[in-house]
């Protein structure tokens, strides 16, 4: 064998392997970050489909967001959407550049920080002149099929993954603390039970039209138009009950992360982790993609990245019960 | 289908440039006296032409069936490579990673991904599907399992990404392993197998094809879907 052919196919020889077994497992903090990549670094990808690069993205994908919204929100929409539509071209090479750059650039450890900074700012940017707000002034808003608006998870995992010297009882509680992380997880999972019972989200056919509403049924595979019919057919006509049930099993996740066993937090998390899981499949349709018209995978991913970024971490349990402590004294 | 024409004119470029780049890591590293990955560069410079007549009808070369055959056979010997060395993760990644390059490829030819004449998109259309006179989109073979090789090629291109640097948050315990792959680069372990019998060429521009190779790779099975 020749020097040239000496690799990782020369360790077959016998080439014994320095430090092996050495190598610990990368913390849960990281991993998050780099699932989060993945997400911005699919994202971007998905902004090269060739229907980003037509008028029909702003018309078809962006100006319907206006409606229903008051005009503080309508207005900038639709002046980005006439952006969008005059440089369709220019404006996706830029928006799928920016956004693979961001997936990369979070991979990346040297430039983690100023990458996870910028996603911040971007998925602000897109929330307001892209999603409009997610829809949460329209009175409309449905947490079932992507409400508040995947930018604005994408943002708040920004905030909670970011990076830091300093650790925590879970990663999540990393930079901002462990009180306020649990505030901001209260916060969400209890506007998601209130979304969930606004009179259009609770009114009959409210969740047959979410399941199967819209073009979500059109250009999908017939495995899954044959799945979202059988969850239909078992909510048809039960939409209250489903409205309230839902409400409530939303309401008790997000008072879960305060209980004092770390195995009921986890029981929390992990019915967080399954609701997205729900959410996405049945709510979302994997965030459409099967038309080639998607923009990303929708909250449904992304309410599983935070779950996981709320699991506790083995060895923080004294950090926490100071913590708890020094609340307590307060 | 298709994108601005630029877009897949420069990634084919990009395919070409790569594939010159293993080819030419082949050709130098015997007259340099440097080590290098035979396996990994002749994959790059296989898959980096293949690549490129994906995306461009200019940098067809081989039939589709000629190259499915190549990338299956591939696959097979880096798969049974895996399963021999299955018991260590370290050098069981190699082979496998090259393994999945090459079914991703075979999926590609099989699924008719390839360079198309049509302009714009009828993505949207599908919502008028049936009616008289609206376009109905034909060109998606196997859509499901397109995306989720999408998916799939996105995590990989991150964790490939994420092993060029070397971890050193706070809560990580990888001290050994992080000065290990500090001293070749933050190269992977299978490279600085190598590294440690000689002299390695350039262990990080190898990881930063494969970045490259991956995400190019999703965009062509994403160009095709309508």
């Amino acid at each position: 064998m020749t020097q040239t052919q000496i690799s990782a196919s020369g360790a077959r020889s016998g080439t014994p392997v320095p430090g092996r077994g050495s190598a610990a497992p990368m913390p849960l903090r990281t991993r998050l970050q780099l699932a989060l990549a993945g997400l911005w670094l699919l994202d971007g990808l998905l902004q090269l489909q060739p229907y980003m690069f037509t008028k029909n993205f702003a018309v078809q994908t962006i100006l319907p967001v206006t409606d229903g919204n008051p005009g503080w929100i309508a207005t900038p929409v639709t002046w980005s959407a006439k952006i969008i539509e005059n440089h369709a071209v220019a404006t996706d090479t830029a928006f799928a550049l920016i956004q693979v750059l961001l997936g990369l650039g979070i991979a990346y450890r040297p430039t983690r920080r100023h990458a996870i900074y910028c996603s911040a700012v971007w998925a602000a940017f897109v929330w307001y002149f892209g999603e409009g707000l997610g829809g949460l002034f329209t009175g409309q808003a449905n947490p079932l099929t992507g409400a508040p608006g995947s930018a604005s998870v994408y943002l708040l995992a920004a905030i909670l993954l970011w990076p830091t010297r300093r650790t925590g009882p879970f990663p999540a509680a990393a930079w901002i603390g462990a009180r306020a992380a649990r505030i901001v997880w209260s916060a969400f999972w209890t506007g998601l039970a209130a979304l969930t019972l606004l009179p259009t989200n609770r009114a009959a056919g409210a969740f047959t039209d979410a399941l199967t509403g819209g073009m979500m049924s059109t250009g999908e595979p017939s495995w899954f138009t044959t799945m979202t019919d059988h969850a239909n057919r078992l909510i048809i006509g039960h939409d209250l009950t489903v409205a309230i049930v839902l409400a409530v099993l939303l309401g008790l996740i997000a008072v879960s992360v305060w209980l004092p066993r770390r195995e009921l937090v986890q029981a929390g998390l992990i019915a967080a982790a399954v609701v997205g899981a729900v959410y996405w499949v049945f709510g979302q349709a994997f965030g459409m993609p099967f038309m080639g018209m998607a923009t990303d995978p929708n909250t449904g991913p992304l309410m599983v990245l935070l779950a996981a970024a709320y699991w506790p971490v083995r060895g923080h349990d004294a950090v926490d019960a100071a913590e708890a402590a020094k609340g307590a004294a307060a | 289908m298709n994108a601005p024409s630029f877009l897949p004119a420069i990634l084919s470029t990009l395919m070409i440039l790569l594939a010159g780049y293993g080819a030419w890591r082949l050709a130098i590293a015997r007259a340099w006296g440097r080590t290098t990955d035979v396996e990994t560069d002749a994959l790059h410079l296989a898959v980096g032409v293949a690549a490129a007549g994906l995306l461009a009808s200019w940098a067809h070369t081989l039939p589709t069936g000629v190259w499915a055959a190549l990338f299956a056979a591939a696959g097979l010997y880096f798969a049974a490579r895996a399963a021999m060395v299955r018991s260590d993760r370290d050098l069981r990644s190699g082979p496998l990673g090259r393994a999945v390059v090459c079914a991703v490829l075979v999926y590609c030819f099989l699924a008719g991904v390839g360079p198309s004449t049509l302009n714009g998109s009828t993505a949207g259309q599908y919502t008028m599907a049936g009616m008289p006179g609206m376009i109905v989109d034909k060109t998606i073979s196997f859509p499901a399992l397109g995306l989720l090789t999408v998916a799939g090629l996105a995590f990989y291109a991150v964790a490939e990404l994420s092993r060029l640097s070397p971890e050193t948050e706070p809560g990580s315990t990888s001290g050994s392993a992080t000065a290990g792959a500090m001293e070749t680069g933050g190269a992977p372990a299978r490279l600085r197998v190598a590294a440690s019998a000689g002299d390695f060429l350039a262990p990080r521009s190898v990881q930063v094809c494969r970045v490259a190779l991956l995400v190019v790779l999703a965009y062509a099975i994403l160009s095709k879907v309508v």
